[in-house]
């Protein structure tokens, strides 16, 4: 941070400052922009969210039973029951994949006449 | 050995511990920012010459005499003078404070890489996942920049980053999970130490797992180049669709940040991959010099030569492959690299089950 700060100062101190109206608006490749950029955006890009959400929080989980498969091996009693259960947690996953799959989800470019025909079924 | 224990070794014993942790975090960070502009400068000439040669051209040739060596000193230096245009109707706090978010991050990230055995800035025992966790953050900055400059250009490339970081945040996370689960540990430096045997060549991708390792290692090189918005998937700024992405309205200083980063993250995310597949800093023979003076040099040069490698390798795929998709690089996101990673975590752990049940390893 403080190395962005002082490259700041630097440059505030040397750079030229010329200010006129047209080179403060946004590029639109040389039109003049209608409208602001704040706009509301399209919905697919919440739903990769979401759905990037619910795994990241399944790998935050699968990490700290990686780091302790080896340690688990040793203790006896313990080594089968340990991978069983994160293989089962990894059908979970998979199992939840497949369903975002099916629902389409993971489509970028759905069409509207698909939305259609699912919402008349 | 971390920075504060050698600190607290040097230093006589009244000083408090926070003062010590205080300057050994300055002196950390004085270190990985030198580094990361002498990497960055490196690396963005290196890029130009590759780019060149691949493209039967010669790349800079007359700054600074030889081969054009002081062409990114240069264009810095150009950078530094040039005017820094806000637009009026910026978002001013968000657009000012994005490049420091976006390169504070990858600065940050650089933290837990071991560049010889002693020499971590901080050995932190959850180095993989700090370095996960702390690299993604850069979107946050990345969306600041779309959002805050209200151009429909930024915002378009910022949205696409976001999307596509954090689709690819997954398989990377899980491309990692081999490696932890193969030694067992966080800690990168941990994970180094580990591969020293054989003379120095039991790197991971030859060890009893190297049929897990090679794939694993595909899999995290192609979400690292995604995650780091390199070819083929740099869409948040492909300059035929969206002229310059989320950093078009950004100028002078503010968008060498956003350059700076680009190739910090692009060493950072070789170095993670030197460390826990290729042997960190283990090479043939080293092992012959350790207690010696040129131990801890020679071990940083391996180290850094072999990370340089792999951005070179990120370079070659960048002139080498056309661009893809937005949907195509979403679809390879989550349903090929995902499921892959997936089952291969899944063999993974089946083969150390094998391989403690057979062997007792």
């Amino acid at each position: 941070m403080a190395f962005v700060v002082i490259n700041l100062i630097v440059g505030s101190l040397i750079r030229p400052k010329r200010k006129d109206e047209k080179g403060l608006e946004p590029y639109e490749c040389g039109e003049e922009p209608i409208g602001g950029a704040q706009f509301r955006f399209d919905i697919r890009y919440y739903t990769v969210a979401l759905v990037y959400v619910v795994f990241a929080v399944e790998i935050a989980f699968l990490f700290p039973w990686a780091r302790v498969l080896k340690e688990a091996f040793a203790e006896p009693g313990i080594g089968g029951v340990a991978l069983l259960e994160g293989l089962l947690f990894i059908a979970i996953l998979t199992l939840g994949l497949a369903y975002v799959w099916v629902k389409g989800d993971l489509d970028w470019v759905r069409s509207f006449r698909d939305l259609k025909g699912k919402s008349e079924k | 050995m971390g920075i504060v224990q050698f600190l607290s070794d040097l230093l006589p014993e009244t000083i408090p511990y926070w003062a010590l942790v205080l300057l050994g975090a300055g002196i950390a960070f004085a270190i990985i920012i030198a580094f990361v502009s002498v990497v960055a400068i490196f690396s963005v000439w290196l890029e130009r010459k590759v780019a060149g040669h691949i493209q039967s051209r010669l790349g800079p040739m007359y700054v600074g005499g030889w081969h054009g060596w002081a062409q990114s000193i240069a264009d810095g230096i150009k950078l530094i003078l040039k005017e820094d245009v806000i637009l009026t109707d910026a978002d001013r706090p968000l657009f000012k404070l994005a490049p420091c978010i976006v390169l504070g991050t990858a600065l940050a990230a650089f933290v837990a890489v071991p560049f010889a055995p002693g020499v971590v800035p901080a050995d932190i025992n959850l180095g993989v996942f700090f370095i996960v966790a702390v690299s993604s953050l850069t979107t946050i900055g990345v969306l600041m920049a779309g959002w805050g400059s209200n151009n429909k250009w930024s915002l378009y490339g910022a949205m696409r980053e976001a999307a596509q970081v954090a689709s690819y945040e997954i398989p990377l996370g899980l491309s990692l999970m081999m490696p932890v689960m193969y030694f067992g540990s966080f800690s990168l430096s941990q994970a180094s130490e580990m591969q020293a045997g054989w003379g120095g060549l039991h790197w991971y991708i030859f060890s009893d797992s190297f049929w897990i390792a090679i794939p694993s290692f595909v899999l995290f090189f192609t979400a690292a180049l995604a995650e780091t918005k390199r070819a083929p998937f740099d869409l948040p700024e492909s300059e035929s669709e969206l002229v310059a992405g989320f950093h078009t309205e950004y100028s002078g200083i503010r968008f060498s940040f956003f350059f700076m980063e680009e190739y910090a993250a692009m060493y950072l995310m070789s170095a993670i991959g030197t460390a826990l597949w290729f042997g960190g800093w283990n090479f043939p023979g080293l092992y012959l010099l350790e207690g010696t003076a040129l131990f801890t040099p020679l071990a940083i040069a391996v180290f850094v030569v072999k990370s340089m490698f792999l951005v070179f390798v990120m370079m070659w795929v960048r002139w080498t492959v056309p661009r893809i998709r937005i949907d195509q690089v979403m679809a390879l996101g989550y349903k090929y690299l995902t499921p892959i990673g997936l089952f291969l975590v899944l063999v993974a752990s089946v083969w150390e089950y094998i391989k403690f049940s057979m062997m007792g390893v």
